[in-house]
């Protein structure tokens, strides 16, 4: 058998180790970029082996999270840059997932419903503006790490935050008010 | 509405997934993958991302043929002699159209009609199954049909496209010798898209003549029988079309002013790109008084994001941007506009500029000082006191 050498080694340690951290959020924020299931394996799956690669780059300028976001985040927009993603446009997308789990109107569903349709509604917002939502309210990082991870000044990130709030405003509040048949 | 947001993993994750989503299969394909890698040694990984090997292999080999006969074809490459350079007279000349170039030839910084090339790849990465990109810099205003595609249609479903007419096709550069009647999709689509809806008042599964405004022109050719370009839209039937915020609204509404009154022409671009994005990585490398004039530009359209954009975040005390958006900067207006117009008098795009490392002093005429400092990446940015 291969005699892995200590730097090899360290490298497999460290990949299990932050596969272990950061495997269930990273494929989580994957799919909130591509919506589709099947993308946010492979994407992932991009990112881990990146990571691998390119551990020794890793100078803990940034912490290690916000590293590990950066990636997964960029090789998203790449997969939505790409020529396939426009042609072969959101098969699995959480709308499909929508339409299939309306049921009856009993108490459980509309809940249910009220639930998926805030995540729609927040899935639905121009990527600019979904991100830093996503990552400020769903993954919980603040100003500061939401912009070191988009590469963008706090103030942007505080601008889209707040555009993005608006974005949202009129739609959840039909959500509040019980109107999210539509 | 915030406490929605704060519940926003709880609402999200059961959508993605209410199971684990992140399994031990994954975690064993990446070992897989890793120890494929090791076995590898320093070769680069064969990429297999989104379509597979074989059919990557297969697409790029017909791509070859194509491209390699089609070019080779059009070059003379194939004659008797099989000279790599044959003699000019081996190759006829069936195409004077001026927008007609060979994609092997192509050359960064090359002029065709009014464009120029900004960049080329050849099986661009991010492109899995296209085979040559090309980015044309360039103004050019297009013929053609807008068609708001149907949302249970197949490609594009709910987005607007443009199918250029024959004669617009003839003012965009195209490969020589490869017949394609592309569709030209829109970057910064998601913002462009609504403002396109508004201003053409297109109804999903409509379609309709119209004028478009490009600035850029990304042509892809690809191995497929519709091609899809991308094009910065400016304009779509005289109506400018920008990212815009009128209190709080997504929409047009406001005017594109294509020559900014106080960004000089050569800024003109980045000023436009920022104004929609805030992305600080347009104002790296740029000067003190560049950014000075950015932000005095953006006061003067009463374009509060980009100004709040503009301000240093820790020497200036910043509120959120919801509380500049709402109260600072209206009770700030009345004395940015005096200045404005004080400075306008002095002749403010030349001020003198005293920069040291990280802080700049400018002065305009005698008596307006402003100071610029760079922030922790190293761009620069106003110091205002707010309050």
């Amino acid at each position: 058998m291969e005699e892995l050498n200590p730097q090899m080694r360290d490298h497999d340690e460290r990949i299990e180790s932050i596969m272990n951290d950061y495997g269930e959020e990273i494929k989580r924020l994957v799919y909130t970029y591509v919506k589709s299931h099947s993308a946010a394996e492979d994407i992932t799956q991009e990112v881990f082996l990146t990571v691998y690669l390119k551990l020794d780059t890793f100078t803990g300028k940034s912490s290690l999270k916000t590293w590990v976001y950066s990636i997964a985040i960029n090789k998203s927009k790449d997969y939505l840059r790409s020529w396939h993603v426009k042609k072969v446009t959101y098969k699995e997308s959480i709308l499909e997932l929508l339409k299939s789990s309306k049921q009856g109107p009993d108490h459980e569903t509309m809940a249910k419903m009220s639930r998926e349709e805030i995540a729609h509604k927040v899935l639905e917002l121009p990527i600019k503006y979904r991100e830093v939502i996503l990552l400020f309210y769903y993954k919980s990082l603040s100003i500061q790490e939401v912009s070191a991870v988009l590469g963008i000044s706090e103030n942007t990130v505080k601008i889209r935050l707040h555009r993005g709030r608006e974005k949202l405003r009129k739609p959840l509040q039909f959500l509040e008010r019980g109107e999210f048949n539509g | 509405m915030d406490e929605n947001l704060r519940n926003l993993k709880h609402n999200l994750d059961p959508v993605i997934s209410p199971k684990k989503y992140f399994t031990e299969r994954e975690k064993q394909r990446i070992r897989s993958e890793i120890a494929q890698l090791k076995r590898m040694g320093p070769v680069k990984r064969k990429r297999k991302f989104y379509i597979p090997e074989m059919l990557t292999a297969i697409t790029v080999c017909v791509f070859l043929a194509l491209i390699g006969g089609i070019v080779g074809k059009e070059a003379g490459l194939f004659t008797k002699e099989g000279s790599a350079k044959p003699p000019q007279t081996a190759t006829p000349v069936k195409e004077k159209n001026e927008n007609m170039f060979d994609p092997e030839e192509l050359k960064q910084g090359e002029k065709i009609l009014n464009f120029e090339v900004k960049k080329i790849e050849f099986g661009a990465k991010h492109f899995p199954a296209a085979s040559f990109t090309a980015i044309f810099n360039g103004k050019v205003t297009l013929s053609g049909e807008l068609e708001y595609v149907d949302a249970s249609g197949e490609h594009f479903p709910g987005e607007i496209v443009f199918h250029p007419s024959k004669e617009a096709l003839e003012k965009l550069p195209q490969p020589k010798g490869i017949q394609r009647s592309p569709i030209i999709y829109f970057n910064n689509f998601l913002d462009n898209q609504e403002q396109i809806r508004e201003v053409t008042g297109l109804k999903e599964g409509e379609k309709a003549e119209a004028t478009v405004t490009l600035n850029q022109y990304h042509l892809m050719y690809n191995k497929i029988p519709e091609n899809v370009d991308y094009g910065n839209v400016t304009e779509v039937n005289g109506h400018p079309v920008k990212v815009l915020y009128v209190g709080g609204n997504t929409g047009v509404a406001e005017e594109v002013i294509p020559e900014y009154d106080l960004v000089p022409e050569h800024l003109a671009e980045a000023y436009h790109q920022y104004s929609q994005d805030w992305d600080t990585g347009r104002l790296k490398g740029l000067e003190p008084q560049d950014i000075f004039l950015m932000f005095w530009q953006a006061v003067d359209l009463g374009d509060k994001a980009t100004v709040y954009s503009l301000l240093h975040p820790s020497a200036t005390t910043l509120p959120s941007y919801q509380e500049f958006a709402d109260r600072v900067y209206d009770s700030k207006a009345k004395e940015f506009q005096t200045l404005l117009y004080k400075m306008k008098e002095e002749g403010m795009k030349d001020p003198t500029v005293m920069a040291e490392e990280d802080s700049a002093n400018l002065r305009v005429g005698d008596k307006l000082f402003f100071e610029l400092r760079k922030d922790e990446d190293g761009v620069w940015r106003m110091v205002y006191l707010l309050e």
